[in-house]
């Protein structure tokens, strides 16, 4: 209902918890947005104040956590949502493996380093019964933490290396490589399912994913980056089944910052379709483009409130 | 001997009328402006949400659409709390800030006098 009526505009945040600690929350600046997706951290303090801070400025203002349940990035910091998931890295079976047994590691993606000790990042199993635990415990320790009114899942759909090629290798797409038709039918069934356990557990809460499938039981999915602009009328078609309110997500990269066109030209294109616009210039810098309009004028907050 | 029960029966009395519900009465002054200093033209109604102290309300109102500058909580208010409360204006779907914060304490419960029997 708050989401009713409201510009479909919505930004991420970055800020970090030491940027949280030297007071630069931007907090005004994400109040003028409807939507946030905030990140997720182990600094729990500075980062709920941050958020009702946000929400002191625009009690209107909905608020989204994050989680990456698809794969292994954890640090080794322990807080909401991290202790949940860190169960999961002494269990072998949480983990996608190859025909050999050995784990199947997300491409390109940037070691997580603890200490001295750096580790690949590996794809989490979301057929296993430990992993869909697993999400819903750290969902759970998430939302009890922080004001957050729903969820937003990073990478949640089925990514070619998360399957197996014809002879049971990693498929990584090189040349001549043919993933298994069967394994990404089974891989989209599991992440389905695990969609379906996580809407059964907190059936009220607003999710959100990030990725190419759709999911009829989240409330939307978002699309990255200017050259995907393409998938943005299918990813707004409304499928069967799909729970509302249905919040279909754009996000850009302006390269030129708060005043580049695109912002303008993007953002009419995806909200003709209904899609919500996010942009991001800077990464933990939160930007109010030009092309954004200025939010409606709202009365004045009470005063003098006293309680006898 | 027997005149010490009066004393124990008042006691009593007393502890009987500790037991009515604990209530924060809430007052604010009117909202007459926008934020942009504009004079409002429409209905202007009130939402109360309780918080913790220090904290901005993270939950559903406890009370909307209210149009007088007043309000009665009475429930939710335990012995030996602190209870904080804020108000927003609504005009026409648009909510405001939250209000400043406002508390009321409330004192323990006194305990209920023991039972005393003569055999």
């Amino acid at each position: 209902m708050r989401l009713s009526g409201v510009p479909h505009i919505f930004v991420v945040d970055y800020v970090q918890p030491n940027q949280l600690a030297a007071g630069q929350g931007y907090e005004s600046i994400f109040a003028l947005y409807p939507l946030i997706i905030a990140g997720q951290s182990y600094a729990t303090g500075l980062v709920a104040t941050h958020l009702n801070t946000i929400r002191s400025i625009n009690p209107n203002i909905v608020l989204i956590g994050y989680l990456d349940p698809m794969q292994d990035s954890l640090p080794d910091s322990t807080g909401p949502g991290y202790d949940a998931m860190q169960y999961l890295e002494g269990i072998e079976s949480a983990y996608l493996h190859d025909a050999n047994g050995k784990r199947l590691l997300v491409p390109g993606a940037q070691e997580v380093c603890n200490g001295n000790v750096c580790n690949a990042v590996a794809y989490f199993n979301p057929a296993s019964v430990d992993v869909q635990n697993a999400v819903v415990a750290a969902v759970k320790v998430i939302l009890a933490a922080y004001p957050f009114d729903g969820m937003f899942f990073d990478n949640y759909d089925v990514q070619g290396a998360m399957l197996l090629d014809t002879t049971g290798a990693q498929y990584l797409g090189t040349a001549g490589q043919v993933y298994s038709a069967a394994n990404a039918a089974t891989m989209l069934t599991s992440i389905t399912t695990l969609a379906g356990i996580i809407r059964a557990a907190f059936p009220t809460i607003l999710i959100e994913a990030n990725g190419d499938n759709a999911f009829p039981l989240f409330n939307g999915e978002m699309v990255e980056l200017t050259n995907q602009i393409s998938r943005v009328p299918g990813q707004a078609a409304v499928i069967p089944g799909r729970v509302t309110p249905f919040i279909p997500l754009f996000e850009d990269v302006p390269v030129s910052g708060p005043t580049d066109p695109i912002i303008a030209a993007d953002m009419a294109y995806a909200q003709s379709f209904g899609t919500w616009y996010g942009a991001q210039a800077t990464y933990e810098i939160p930007i109010w483009p030009t092309a954004f309009t200025v939010p409606a004028k709202m009365p004045r907050a009470p005063a003098n409130l006293v309680a006898q | 001997m027997k005149k010490l029960f009066l004393p124990l029966l008042l006691l009593a009395v007393a502890s009987l009328a500790q037991t009515a519900p604990n209530t924060a009465t809430l007052t604010w002054t009117a909202v007459t402006a926008d934020t942009d200093g504009s004079a409002i033209s429409g209905a202007v109604t009130y939402n109360v949400y309780a918080s913790a102290q220090g904290a901005a309300p993270t939950g559903a109102p406890l009370a909307t659409g209210l149009a007088a500058l007043s309000d009665a909580i009475s429930t939710g208010l335990a012995d030996g709390s602190t209870d904080c409360f804020n108000v927003t204006a609504v005009v026409a779907g648009q909510q405001s800030a939250y209000s400043n914060q406002a508390c009321k304490s409330f004192p323990a419960g006194i305990p209920n006098a023991p039972t005393l029997t003569v055999k």
